[in-house]
């Protein structure tokens, strides 16, 4: 092998030699020059070098990561680089890769955000005290939900009324359902229209893959779109969705994703292999229903009632508490009462103090008022009052008594007026006289009647002349003495009215008389 | 292989050579032709049956293209195939169809078209001349002949198309992902 040609060819003496060499070194070194050519080869061949590399370059990339990090450094421009090509030609690739980790650290941020809302308008209700609130908080007690959450949940009213899930590449609908009694018969149009409008916004708005649309708000109706890197999880929203709805539409269309890798990379129009998917689909198909408009009518009728039941027992209160004032004050006023006390509880009253017995009753008083008698318990020590106008009082019945005594006395069948009469005819008169003076001063009417009697033997129409003759002797004695006419009249009572009933001497000659009879009114009672 | 698939396909061309004319011919759709001066885009849907298959077609109306706007190729995304629609009385409109033709391949690729020349009824008006249009079904170019008008050619022009889908469909799956 190392001898020249030129030399083979010109000794073929140095040829056998050589042979013989050669056949020597092979029974000498036979198996390392084989070895040895072979060892030559593998360092020469590239290919089969890569190959024995190829074998043993993790265990020794591992063994190098074990010694020291020299290895990670040597590779960190490279992974860079390679890492800046990648999203060069093909971002959508690294994203397709990133979508399940990002989507999942982005939902617990967004879910971290959203509770610490909730908990600023826990704060922010805690300070407001509704009828409401207070539901919401024993709701919130009984569930053992914060409160925030409650208040939250309840003050969103939604439904998703359609859910779409449409190709991101072709804007074909891969599956479509809706809520109960919202049929679209359309749904390939508006799931082509949406992708339509999608692209129309990123073309025109933005120059980045990233910025995708997400929510469209028509009238009452949102659109939320959520962005998976093959297929839209779309939904039409009637009312106001709480932001965990879109947790819902996340983490769906990422189930979806992984479950159906394979259909949404060779899709080709054919639907049918979704149909499956149906179930996240039906997932998200949800709603917080309103609550009933009854309920709340309800519950505005209940704080009406309250209110006007508050109301009416205010009323009752003021009435009584006027009323009661009322008539501590008319009592007061009252001459000849004194009140040193007074007491009242819901419904029951207490007074004392003391009481002319001239004055009126209080119990009677209350019953005017308004109180009833039933209710009042009064006690009152009787006393006499100083006061002028119950001495008057107390002169005028003093009097009265005094006068209805007085007789004028006849002999038997006579109406003449005898001389031994005649002190006490004016004895009457003064009393007359007196008493008309009295009632004048306490404003009353005064007026006096001259009772004539007959003792009851004899015949009947004869006394009952005689009783009137007597009647009229002792009248027209008194106007003689001055007394006027209209304050005076005189009856016949014949003896029908005997001033005693029996038949001894004695009883005959009293009922042989005439009486007065006092009437007084007050002014007012007149009226 | 009987059940429904869904296509979507893509209407170009020109300003004013009878795109919508075309579509409201032949489709149900429920927006009106508004959306295609707000958005750029109408999308309407047929079902045809192309052998024992068949096929939902979601044919997106693209504005029509004049000398101050371009037809936006994002719209293309996802197309299974497209119309280049031309005015057979106007041969200007043809080499805008040419030109879009141009972006649409760089766009989405090599994906199933079909040259449509429309306003077959006004044949005594017309510019294109029939040699150019025999140098185009040379070079492998799918035409049709239609109007829009009458009728004519429109059921044959999205059969034509669909086919030609459905031809190639293995070839433009595996081109789906850029």
């Amino acid at each position: 092998m190392g001898s020249s040609p030129a030399n083979l060819k010109r000794d073929p003496e140095y040829d056998h030699r050589h042979d013989e060499l050669a056949e020597l070194r092979a029974l000498l070194l036979g198996q390392q020059v084989i070895e040895l050519q072979q060892l030559q080869k593998r360092l020469d061949d590239p290919n089969l070098r890569a190959e024995e590399l190829s074998q043993v370059l993790a265990r020794a990339v591992a063994l190098s990561i074990k010694r020291d990090r020299g290895l990670q450094r040597s590779f960190h421009p490279i992974v860079e680089q390679a890492l800046q090509i990648s999203v060069a030609r093909n971002p959508g690739l690294l994203a397709t890769a990133l979508a399940p980790i990002i989507g999942e650290s982005v939902r617990k941020a967004v879910a971290n955000a959203f509770r610490s809302m909730a908990e600023n308008i826990n704060l922010m209700l805690e300070r407001s005290l509704s009828l409401e609130s207070m539901k919401w908080r024993f709701e919130a007690m009984r569930t053992g939900k914060s409160y925030g959450e409650i208040a939250l949940l309840r003050s969103l009213r939604y439904k998703v009324q359609q859910v779409f899930l449409i190709h991101r590449e072709t804007g074909l609908v891969l599956q479509h359902i809706s809520a109960q009694g919202e049929g679209v018969s359309e749904a390939e149009l508006v799931s082509g229209m949406l992708t339509a409008i999608q692209d129309f916004v990123r073309d025109s708005f933005s120059s980045k893959h990233s910025q995708d649309l997400e929510t469209m708000q028509a009238g009452e109706f949102t659109i939320w779109v959520h962005h998976g890197p093959q297929a839209l999880l779309a939904g039409t929203i009637l009312g106001t969705p709480p932001p965990e709805l879109r947790n819902v539409f996340a983490r769906e269309n990422e189930l979806i994703h992984q479950e159906f890798a394979a259909q949404l990379a060779s899709f080709n129009g054919d639907a049918s292999a979704f149909d499956a998917a149906r179930p996240h689909l039906q997932k998200c198909l949800l709603g917080q229903t309103a609550r009933p408009k009854r309920g709340a009518a309800w519950a505005f009728a209940l704080l009406a009632l309250v209110v006007l039941g508050l109301v009416a027992v205010g009323f009752v209160l003021h009435r009584r508490n006027s009323r009661w004032e009322h008539y501590l004050t008319r009592l007061s006023n009252q001459p000849g009462i004194v009140v040193t006390g007074a007491e009242r509880s819901w419904n029951r009253y207490w007074v004392w103090g003391l009481r002319d017995p001239m004055s009126p009753d209080p119990v009677q008083l209350a019953a005017e008022s308004g109180i009833p008698a039933g209710n009042l318990e009064a006690r009152f020590v009787p006393y006499e009052s100083l006061d002028k106008h119950f001495q008057r009082e107390r002169e005028f019945d003093a009097e009265k008594h005094k006068l209805e005594q007085q007789m004028v006395l006849f002999p038997k069948n006579s109406s003449v007026l005898m001389a031994d009469q005649s002190i006490r005819i004016d004895n009457i008169e003064d009393s007359l006289n007196k008493m008309q003076e009295t009632a004048d001063q306490l404003g009353r009417k005064v007026h006096f009647v001259l009772n004539g009697r007959a003792d009851q033997t004899g015949a009947e129409t004869k006394n009952t002349a005689l009783s009137e003759q007597r009647a009229q002797a002792v009248y027209g004695a008194l106007l003689d003495r001055g007394i006027p006419a209209d304050m005076i009249s005189a009856v016949g009572l014949s003896d029908s009215q005997p001033i005693h009933h029996g038949s001894a001497a004695y009883q005959l000659e009293v009922n042989r008389s005439v009486t007065l009879k006092v009437q007084s009114q007050s002014q007012g009672e007149r009226k | 292989m009987t059940q429904l698939i869904q296509k979507k396909i893509c209407m170009l061309g020109s300003f004013g050579v009878g795109k919508t004319s075309l579509v409201a011919r032949f489709v149900q759709g429920i927006f009106s032709a508004k959306y295609l001066s707000t958005v750029g885009v109408k999308i309407d849907k047929k079902q045809i049956k192309v052998g024992d298959q068949d096929v939902l077609l979601m044919v997106w109306d693209l504005a029509g293209e004049d000398s101050r706007t371009q037809v936006q190729t994002s719209y293309l995304r996802g197309a299974a195939g497209y119309f280049l629609i031309c005015d057979g009385t106007w041969a200007e409109t043809l080499v805008t169809a040419k030109s879009i033709h141009t972006r649409a391949i760089e766009a989405v690729g090599d994906i199933p078209f079909v040259l449509v020349v429309n306003k077959s009824d006004l044949w005594d008006k017309w510019q294109i001349s029939s040699p150019e249009l025999e140098q185009l079904e040379n070079d492998g170019w799918k035409i049709k002949i239609t109007s829009a008008k009458s009728g004519e050619g429109v059921e044959e022009m999205f059969l034509m198309l669909t086919q030609e889908v459905l031809r190639q469909q293995p070839a433009s799956d595996a081109a789906g992902e850029e």
